[in-house]
């Protein structure tokens, strides 16, 4: 059963990504959007030490990935990766070299947020334009001898 | 190698996803089928795009 999409599912939906979908009873779509965009962050955090998510580390980029809300909210909230800055600082030894991978993390978390905008954008795009979004399926339906709504 | 994987992986998820936000108005196939169209479309697009920047550049060394 589908339920009438509205502004509201914006906020659940860029905080954490696919809950959107998932509250306008598209479950599959919701719970495939939630596995990848969250996988992509989550791999891209680890990889780049979090340093992905860091203003302290990457004060522009970061602002690619807030399209999911975890970003910006771990970044204000605590930022993790400022602790190995911290630490590189305090002492050499303690010093950590920069992964291999962590640019691959740092492109993965910005990937992610860019992602989150498109499903964003879709949710957005049913509250403001639903009528033009059924006409065109509808007439695109009728074109191919299919029933006008799909339930 | 896990390189190549982190480039599949950016790519099946940027099909993935869009295959599922974006309105499909013709959808006559499956959802796995048109994913697997899109993930194909673009690994192989990047790669030809890959393939003429090495050539152009192994022309001007």
């Amino acid at each position: 059963m589908t339920k009438k999409p509205h502004l509201g599912l914006l906020l659940p939906a860029w905080i954490l990504p696919g809950s959107g979908h998932f509250l306008m009873g598209e479950r599959l779509k919701g719970f495939t959007i939630f596995a990848v965009i969250n996988g992509l962050w989550i791999i891209g955090a680890l990889l780049s030490d979090f340093e992905a998510i860091s203003k302290a580390f990457h004060p522009y980029l970061v602002w690619l990935g807030a399209g999911c809300g975890a970003t910006p909210l771990i970044g204000i909230l605590f930022d993790p990766a400022s602790e190995n800055l911290l630490q590189g600082i305090q002492s050499v030894n303690t010093y950590k070299d920069v992964g291999q991978y962590n640019d691959s993390g740092v492109q993965m978390v910005c990937f992610a947020g860019l992602l989150n905008v498109m499903v964003l954008l879709d949710i957005a795009d049913r509250v403001i334009d639903p009528c033009g979004r059924k006409e065109s399926e509808s007439q695109q339906n009728e074109t191919h001898g299919l029933p006008a709504e799909r339930k | 190698m896990l390189d190549l994987f982190f480039f599949l992986l950016l790519t099946a998820s940027l099909s993935i996803v869009h295959v599922f936000v974006s309105p499909q108005p013709r959808r006559t196939k499956s959802v796995i089928n048109e994913i697997s169209r899109h993930f194909v479309s673009i690994a192989g697009l990047i790669l030809i795009l890959a393939i003429i920047i090495k050539g152009v550049s192994a022309v001007f060394q």
